[in-house]
């Protein structure tokens, strides 16, 4: 089966009118507060794991982030699609939770910052130890070579490939243009496997 | 799809093994979840029956105090009903957890615009990418003419099925040749070049090479190995200070895994 062609409005960098129709049915479909909470949580926590929410706060980052969506989805139009949406509410209570953590550290003593609550906890929140080690060191791996792209590829790989975005979805969370993000995502890619690739031929662990 | 793609693909696939949460961890949260949005609802609905009460006629004054303070107190139990319920969704063993049923997951649902449809349809991804703005490479344009559609969940449109192009010699000694995309071809062939240079022993042609890179590729993918090569050579040919040499090299890329090669080759 050939693939649709694109919207016309789209090629031409105008209003993308596929991704609000995509919002919009998607706002016909959401349905309950459950259902969206059984689809979407693996999604929000994906995103609360890789953005350094300490592993014993996860829960209650990932709970916050529905009450705010229990208390908004009414509001919710469509306008962007849904998952565009709860990004944007994960990142904003991830970025309250980060200000929570740095007044409770700020309020201990040094001693007890290190030992306890250290600045370091943020940026090495590992995966719980029941994840496999293979799944962790892959997880590494993909942050490393991640690290040595610039900023817009990385953030349009993470996007797509660890937390599963839809590129109209992507568009939506940023801010960009859908077809920016399809030529991004696609260079992006063929960078990391390049990187990739050269890490697996030198053959030296990271 | 070509080696480095599936290569590429499994390596993300296990990374978000690492991110997801486990199902235990789904329905935890979920009862937690609940606990704080029934604490919150009652609480909410004792504060807005207080508020009603107040404007109501004065010869229930008796009536409304009672019945606000018997709100308040339904939320208040409620709301530490589901601390209490948090608190042990949190303290009980995993065992135990997983052992118990979600509860009053119907009753705190918000009404669905329809109940029928499926939660959150993705769209079709396809879209033909010669019809697209051109990459940054113009490598590109040889190599999208047709496009194929990954599954619709990933969003990702793949270019066509690109021969991989093999590099002659490794970059690093007993290193593996190196697959890469054509639109990394020509970094890649300058950089095999550099490396070709740098076992010769050619140390002014390895700069210059490392200086035609940087013109050529300002925000190359290859930045770190150039680098590493450009450190191997002046460290071999000791131009200049090698401890120097070093620092330049691990104050740039400190987590380099070239660091190794580098600091060998320096300590000679």
């Amino acid at each position: 089966m050939n693939p649709p062609t694109p919207n016309r409005s789209d090629i031409e960098g105008a209003e993308p009118l596929e991704v609000r129709a995509v919002a919009l049915e998607e706002k016909v479909s959401a349905g309950s507060f459950d259902e969206i909470y059984r689809s979407h949580v693996s999604f929000v926590w994906r995103i609360c794991q890789r953005m350094r929410v300490p592993e014993m706060n996860i829960d209650d980052a990932v709970q916050d982030v529905f009450i705010v969506v229990h208390r908004r989805l009414v509001d919710f139009d469509g306008s962007v699609p849904l998952r565009a949406w709860l990004y944007g509410i994960v990142s904003r209570v991830v970025a309250d939770h980060r200000k929570r953590f740095r007044r409770k550290e700020s309020a201990v003593s040094p001693m007890d910052s290190e030992r306890n609550l250290g600045v370091e906890t943020f940026a090495s929140s590992l995966p719980a130890p029941e994840r496999s080690l293979e799944a962790s060191q892959a997880l590494g791996l993909v942050e490393q070579l991640l690290e040595r792209l610039p900023e817009e590829k990385r953030e349009a790989l993470v996007l797509s490939r660890l937390y599963e975005m839809t590129v109209p979805e992507i568009a939506a969370a940023t801010g960009g243009n859908v077809n920016t993000i399809y030529s991004r995502l696609r260079v992006a890619e063929r960078e990391f496997e390049a990187l990739y690739a050269t890490h697996l031929a030198t053959g030296v662990s990271p | 799809m070509n080696d480095a793609m599936e290569k590429s693909g499994a390596l993300f696939e296990g990374a978000r093994r690492a991110l997801e949460p486990t199902q235990e961890d789904i329905d935890r949260n979920h009862r937690a979840l609940l606990a704080k949005i029934a604490g919150a609802a009652s609480l909410a609905a004792a504060s807005r029956f207080e508020a009603e009460s107040a404007g109501a006629a004065t010869k229930a004054v008796a009536a409304k105090s009672s019945f606000s303070l018997l709100a308040l107190k339904i939320g208040t139990s409620a709301f530490l009903v589901g601390a209490v319920a948090l608190t042990v969704s949190r303290v009980l063993p995993s065992s135990s957890r997983t052992t118990t049923p979600a509860a009053g997951t119907s009753a705190l649902e918000v009404p669905p615009v329809s109940s029928d449809t499926p939660v959150a349809q993705q769209p079709s991804s396809a879209l033909d990418v010669s019809e697209l703005p051109s990459a940054s490479n113009a490598a590109t344009q040889d190599h999208s003419k047709r496009a194929i559609a990954l599954p619709a969940s990933s969003g990702v449109v793949r270019a066509p099925e690109e021969s991989a192009v093999v590099s002659d010699e490794p970059l690093f000694e007993g290193s593996a040749p190196i697959h890469v995309s054509p639109l990394l071809a020509p970094e890649l062939s300058l950089l095999q070049r550099m490396a070709s240079a740098q076992r010769k022993g050619q140390s002014a042609e390895v700069s210059a090479l490392a200086k035609e890179h940087e013109r050529k590729f300002p925000n190359g993918v290859f930045r770190e190995e150039r680098e590493a090569i450009r450190s191997l050579s002046d460290c071999g040919a000791h131009v200049g200070s090698n401890e120097a040499t070093l620092v330049r090299f691990e104050s740039a890329y400190p987590k380099s895994s070239l660091g190794e090669r580098v600091r060998k080759a320096c300590a000679k």
